[in-house]
């Protein structure tokens, strides 16, 4: 089914509006920060210069404004379910952000970013469709219940994926907009598939792409902003959520990869969810050549970072670089997933 | 840069697609013909489906940890 002129519409609106919003108000909004004092030592830099943070309302307000003009041009919930997703979420990081919260008590707490998806569902009964779709080999039956079971699942992980991975200028922007630009190609993949694809979930994934584009130009290095968990858990929960709606979950995950790597080897390391805070040792120190280097010492847990580092120091520019190359190489396994699943 | 370095962490993350790839055929071909269909089957049919889904998590996660492990050990430069 080809796309109306109110798609067409939708699309670039869903794009732009988000992209403008970054860029007209981070600068101010920066300033406001730092005049609050709201400001976090950059610790990967020689002199450990104040950056502002949490730029994460700014982010979900952008993602916000995105949605809602989807919503106004097509009357659909799945904008609305966006919104509620990534605003339950950011309140989470912001909470995190402002007072903190414990390495347990935050993914606790992110199981009510699926509570809008699955209460939309049992309303309108057309936000997802209950089975997953694998490459090759065909979906599984519809279970209603195993389904939500696995979207309750879906919300703290990927979260907290995106989450472990903002630790360095120009990381979680770089690999957001990245792993979204993947999830595009796989519901265009899907919508080329169908007769009947419903565009609205293809606009539903632009302002996340267009937000994280947009944030990339302030987090690269060197930062002007940090977006802090209301940021990271705010992109990871609605990166979750686009992936259910728009039906490609298992190119999703396929994208996630080197996150899900990061967060397991740092589960496994600390033989549980601990904060950042709360580690006794970190996984790199900056050396006196100012390079970042692995920490040796046997509690410093392990890191896609501390893995890269382990044979040859680096600068964290190009830490970022071979986190971002290997993201690279993630989203094409997820492209090559998503024509598997439905061109194939 | 070391391109070495990547190659490697490529090479896991290659590993861990295939698995993905390899389990869903398992998943679809094997476990889910077994009956009757999870929601009307009591035990074992729907038992060792879960069973035999967890077994294929843990594989995944296994192999991960080995991988690491293995990568881990040959980055140690050695004294």
């Amino acid at each position: 089914m080809l796309p109306t002129g109110r798609d067409d519409v939708a699309l670039v609106l869903a794009f732009a509006l988000p992209f403008v919003v970054v860029f007209a108000f981070m600068p101010r909004y920066l300033s406001l920060l730092r005049s609050w004092g709201r400001v976090a030592a950059d610790v990967h830099k020689p002199g450990q210069p104040k950056v502002p943070t949490p730029v994460g309302p700014l982010l979900v307000a952008a993602i916000v404004v995105g949605e809602l003009a989807i919503y106004l041009l097509n009357q659909s919930t799945i904008p609305l379910v966006a919104i509620e997703v990534s605003v339950v979420a950011g309140a989470i990081g912001l909470y995190d952000d402002l007072k903190g919260l414990g390495g347990v008590v935050k993914p606790v707490l992110l199981l009510l970013a699926a509570v809008p998806l699955l209460l939309e569902e049992q309303v309108h009964h057309s936000l997802y469709t209950g089975s997953l779709a694998f490459p090759l080999f065909g979906a599984t039956g519809t279970h209603f219940i195993i389904f939500a079971v696995l979207i309750l699942a879906a919300m703290p992980v990927s979260a907290n994926a995106f989450n472990m991975l903002d630790a360095f200028n120009g990381e979680i922007s770089g690999f957001t907009t990245l792993v979204t630009v993947a999830l595009i190609a796989g519901i265009v993949m899907e919508g080329a598939s169908m007769t009947n694809f419903d565009y609205i979930r293809l606009c539903a994934a632009m302002p996340l792409a267009a937000t994280a584009i947009g944030f990339y130009y302030f987090n690269r290095y060197p930062a002007k902003a940090f977006d802090g968990d209301s940021g990271s858990l705010a992109f990871g929960a609605l990166y979750a959520a686009l992936a259910i709606m728009g039906g490609v979950e298992v190119a999703a995950l396929v994208a996630l990869l080197p996150a899900v790597l990061n967060s397991y080897y740092i589960l496994y390391s600390m033989r549980g969810l601990v904060e950042r805070k709360e580690m006794e040792s970190r996984p790199t120190y900056l050396g006196d050549d100012g390079k970042l280097h692995a920490n040796d010492k046997s509690g410093a847990p392990t890191t896609l970072v501390r893995m890269i580092l382990l044979r040859s120091p680096m600068d964290e520019k190009h830490v970022v670089q071979a986190i971002l190359t290997l993201t690279v190489f993630a989203c094409a396994l997820s492209v090559i997933t998503s024509a598997l699943t439905w061109l194939v | 840069m070391s391109a070495k370095n990547l190659y490697s962490l490529m090479l896991i993350v290659t590993v861990a697609w295939a698995l993905i790839l390899a389990e869903s055929y398992f998943f679809i071909v094997v476990i889910r013909p077994l009956g009757p269909p999870i929601h009307i089957g009591l035990v074992p049919s729907s038992v060792l489906k879960v069973f035999l889904t967890a077994c294929l998590g843990l594989l995944w996660v296994g192999v991960m940890f080995a991988l690491d492990y293995l990568y881990s050990r040959q980055g140690k430069t050695p004294t």
